[in-house]
C-alpha cells in the first residue's frame, strides 16, 4: 500500500519538473536540421538595402517574436545570428551588412516563438542574383514646356561596406517616358554618388503633350519591378513668333523712321533750309580791311518818269504811181496787229479824214520816243535837233518830202541814207541813244551792240508829240482815231491808241520800208 | 574602268566581311537570354539544401572567373565555352541517378548546347582572324576546378546532398557567366 502511494508521488513530481523546470534545463533546441519549409522567404532591395522578409504558410500560427540566423552554401560555415534581427516582432530583417554578395546562395533560418514556445522553425534558400526583388525608388515629375524633370528620391547615403561589396553593384536605373504610344528608355548607372534627391531631365519633348514616366532598377537577369506611371501634361509653348515678329517689326519701323528722319535732315541741310552756313569765306571778311581799300560808292541814280513818245513812221516806196496813195496805208493797216506791243514791226493805222488832229498832226507831225534812263534828263533840244539834223524823222525831211511832190523817191532816198549815216555817227559819238520807240518783247531796257539801249514800249501807251515849230502843214497820211495830240501840249506818257504818225513822204527811209517792219537807226 | 571595278570589289568585300564577322551585340543578347533560362531551370532542381549542410564543399573557382577584370571578348568567349562544356558534361553524368525531373534536365541540357553552338561559330571566326587566345591560363584553371567537382561527386558517391551542393555551385557558375557575357562588346 505504501509502495503504491510513493510511485504516484514520484510521477507527479516528474511531471511538475518537466513542465516547469524542463525548459530551463536545456530542452531540445530547434535546429536547422529539424526545420521545415513552412516559411516563404523573399529578398527585396529597398533603397539599396537588402530586406529579407518571411511569411508563414500557416497563417493560423502567429508568433510574437522572431529570430533570424543564416549560412551560405559555397563554404562549410556555421550558422550566424543576425544581432539586429534577434527576438524581433516584425517578420523582416535588414541584411545590408550581412548579405552583400550577389553571387552567393544564402540559407536563412527563422525561429518564431511566443513566449518560450517555439511556434515556427523554418529555413529556406535565397539566391539574390536569381530572385532578389529590386524595388523602384520614389520619384516625382515636373513638366515644363519642352522638358520633364524627374526627381528621384535616393537614400541620403549608401551603406558603408568594404570595396567591391554591396548588392547594388552593377545595378542601373531605367527611366521610361511614354507619349502617344511611343516609349523611350533612359538608363542611369548607379554608384556611390547616386544619393539624395537626384534630378534627371528629359528634354526635346513636344509642348502641350501628355507624358507618363515610370522607373525601375535593372540588375543582370533579375526581374524588373516597374513603378506606377506618373503623368503630366506639358504646358503649351508661348507664341514666340508673335513676340519675335513684334520685335522684328518694331526694329524695322524704328530703322525706317531713323532713315527717313536722317534723309529729311540731309535734304533740308542741302537745300539750305536749315543749318545755314554762318561762317563765310575769308574773302568776305572785311573786318580787317581798311576803308580806303574800297572806292567811294557812286551816288544812287535818280529815277525819273520817262516819257515815251512813240514815233510811227510809215515807209512807203513810191512806185511812181501818183494815183494810188492809199496802198501804203492799207499795207500798214494790214500789218497792224491786235496788240499794242511790237518788237520790230510798226503798227500803223489809217488816218481818219476830217479829223482835226490829222491836220494838226499832218506831215509836220513827229512822234518821238524818248526814254531817259540816265540821271540827266534827256535834252529835248538835242533830241529834236538830233532828229531834225538827221533829217530822217525830222520835220524838215518830212516836210520837204511832203512839200515836194514829185521829188519823192530818189532824192528822198539819198537824203535818207545820208541822214542815216549821220545818225549812226552821232550814235557812236554819244554812246547812248535815248529810246527805242519800238519796244521788244521784254519790257526792260536791253543793250545792243554799240552801247545802244532799247526799251520795250507798250504801243498802247505811246503818245504822239508834235515838235515845236514844225508847222509844215503837210497833209496827214494816217489816222489816229482814238487820240489826238496837240503838238504844243506837254509830252506825256499817257496810254493812248496806237499812234502811228505816218511819214510816208520821207524818202530817206524808203530803203527800210514797211514791208519788213524794221526800223534802222 | 579599272578603278571603278576595284572600288566595287572593295565595297563588296567590306560588306561581306561585316556580314560574316561576329555580331557581338546579337551574341550577347542570345547568350544572356539562354543563361537566364538555365538559371531558372537549375533553380527548380535544387530541393532542401538546409539538410545537406554537412556536405558543403569549397571548390575554389578561379578568381578571374569569380571577379573578372578587364577581360577581352575573345578570352571571355573561350572561358565561357569551357564552362558550358564542363557543366554540360557534369549534368550528363548524374542525369540518371539524381532523381531529377527529366523534363527540366533535358531543357537545361538543350539550352547549354545552344549556347555552346553559338560560341563555337564565334570562336571559329576569331580563329580565322588570328585572335584566338591560345595561351589562356584561365582555361587550365577551369579544367582543374571542374575536375575537382567531378572528384567530389565521385567521393560522395553521387549522393543527393552531393548533387545538391554541386547544383548550388553550378548555379553560381551561371552568375559568373553573366558577367563574362557583359564583356562581349562590339
Amino acid at each position: 500500500m505504501l509502495w503504491a502511494r510513493s510511485a504516484i508521488a514520484i510521477r507527479l513530481a516528474s511531471l511538475y519538473l518537466m513542465v516547469h523546470v524542463g525548459p530551463s534545463l536545456g530542452a531540445p533546441q530547434p535546429s536547422l536540421a529539424s526545420s521545415d519549409e513552412s516559411c516563404i522567404f523573399s529578398l527585396t532591395l529597398r533603397n539599396f538595402r537588402p530586406i529579407l522578409s518571411w511569411e508563414l504558410k500557416n497563417r493560423s500560427i502567429v508568433p510574437t517574436h522572431y529570430t533570424l540566423r543564416y549560412t551560405i552554401m559555397s563554404k562549410p560555415e556555421a550558422l550566424q545570428l543576425v544581432p539586429e534581427c534577434a527576438n524581433i516582432t516584425r517578420p523582416s530583417c535588414d541584411l545590408t551588412h550581412q548579405w552583400h554578395n550577389l553571387n552567393e546562395m544564402y540559407l536563412p533560418w527563422v525561429i518564431g516563438s511566443r513566449g518560450s514556445a517555439t511556434l515556427v522553425n523554418c529555413a529556406g534558400i535565397v539566391s539574390p542574383f536569381v530572385e532578389m526583388i529590386l524595388e523602384p525608388p520614389e520619384f516625382e515629375i515636373v513638366g515644363f514646356v519642352d522638358h520633364l524633370n524627374v526627381i528621384l528620391k535616393f537614400p541620403p547615403s549608401l551603406p558603408k561596406l568594404p570595396p567591391g561589396k554591396g548588392l547594388w553593384l552593377r545595378m542601373s536605373l531605367s527611366i521610361e517616358e511614354e507619349s502617344e504610344g511611343i516609349v523611350r528608355q533612359h538608363l542611369l548607372k548607379i554608384d556611390e554618388r547616386t544619393t539624395g534627391n537626384f534630378t534627371y531631365v528629359i528634354d526635346k519633348l513636344i509642348p502641350n503633350t501628355n507624358y507618363c514616366v515610370s522607373v525601375y532598377l535593372k540588375l543582370e537577369n533579375l526581374s524588373e519591378l516597374r513603378s506606377p506611371w506618373k503623368c503630366a501634361r506639358l504646358p503649351p509653348r508661348p507664341e514666340p513668333v508673335s513676340s519675335e515678329s513684334a520685335s522684328i517689326g518694331g526694329l524695322t519701323i524704328l530703322f525706317l523712321m531713323v532713315a527717313v528722319l536722317g534723309g529729311a535732315v540731309t535734304v533740308l541741310k542741302r537745300i539750305g533750309y536749315i543749318c545755314l552756313r554762318t561762317k563765310f569765306p575769308k574773302v568776305l571778311n572785311f573786318d580787317d580791311v581798311a576803308i580806303w581799300a574800297f572806292p567811294k560808292l557812286p551816288a544812287l541814280e535818280a529815277v525819273a518818269v520817262a516819257e515815251v513818245i512813240h514815233i510811227h513812221r510809215k515807209r512807203k516806196v513810191w512806185d511812181y504811181n501818183y494815183d494810188d496813195e492809199s496802198d501804203g496805208d492799207e499795207e500798214a493797216a494790214s500789218r497792224a496787229g491786235g496788240g499794242g506791243y511790237t518788237m520790230h514791226g510798226l503798227t500803223v493805222r489809217p488816218l481818219c479824214p476830217g479829223s482835226p488832229s490829222s491836220a494838226t498832226l499832218g506831215g509836220s507831225e513827229e512822234a518821238e520816243s524818248l526814254m531817259a534812263p540816265g540821271p540827266k534828263p534827256w535834252p529835248a533840244e538835242r533830241t529834236s535837233g538830233a532828229y531834225e539834223g538827221k533829217g530822217t524823222w525830222g520835220p524838215k525831211g518830212t516836210s520837204g518830202a511832203y512839200e515836194k511832190e514829185g521829188t519823192w523817191g530818189a532824192e528822198r532816198t539819198s537824203e535818207a541814207s545820208k541822214e542815216e549815216e549821220e545818225e549812226e555817227e552821232e550814235e557812236e559819238e554819244e554812246g547812248t541813244w535815248p529810246a527805242d520807240p519800238f519796244p521788244r518783247e521784254d519790257s526792260g531796257p536791253t543793250k545792243s551792240p554799240g552801247d545802244r539801249i532799247f526799251f520795250n514800249v507798250d504801243l498802247n501807251s505811246v503818245l504822239v508829240k508834235v515838235p515845236d515849230g514844225d508847222d509844215s502843214g503837210a497833209p496827214a497820211m494816217f489816222c489816229l482815231p482814238e487820240e489826238t495830240v496837240d503838238a504844243d501840249a506837254p509830252e506825256d506818257s499817257a496810254a493812248g491808241p496806237e499812234d502811228a504818225p505816218f511819214d510816208g513822204n520821207d524818202p530817206s527811209r524808203s530803203d527800210v520800208g514797211i514791208g519788213d517792219g524794221y526800223m534802222m537807226r | 574602268m579599272t578603278n571603278r571595278c576595284t572600288l566595287q570589289l572593295t565595297v563588296l568585300l567590306c560588306l561581306t566581311g561585316a556580314a560574316l564577322s561576329v555580331n557581338y551585340g546579337t551574341l550577347r543578347f542570345q547568350q544572356r537570354s539562354s543563361n537566364s533560362a538555365c538559371e531558372k531551370l537549375l533553380w527548380q532542381l535544387i530541393t532542401s539544401p538546409q539538410h545537406c549542410l554537412d556536405d558543403r564543399m569549397d571548390f575554389q573557382i578561379p578568381r578571374e572567373v569569380e571577379q573578372p577584370q578587364q577581360v577581352r571578348k575573345e578570352e571571355a568567349m573561350v572561358v565561357m565555352y569551357e564552362m558550358l562544356q564542363q557543366i554540360f558534361s557534369i549534368f550528363g553524368r548524374g542525369f540518371s541517378n539524381a532523381g531529377w525531373n527529366e523534363t527540366i534536365v533535358e531543357n537545361l541540357l538543350e539550352e547549354l548546347h545552344e549556347q555552346m553552338g553559338r560560341l563555337e561559330t564565334a570562336l571559329e571566326e576569331i580563329t580565322k582572324e588570328g585572335k584566338f587566345p591560345w595561351e589562356n591560363r584561365t582555361v587550365l584553371r577551369l579544367k582543374t576546378y571542374y575536375l575537382g567537382i567531378l572528384q567530389y561527386l565521385k567521393g560522395k558517391s553521387y549522393s543527393r546532398c552531393a548533387w545538391t551542393v554541386v547544383q548550388a555551385e553550378i548555379l553560381r557558375n551561371f552568375s559568373f557567366l553573366n558577367r563574362l557575357i557583359g564583356a562581349l562588346q562590339d
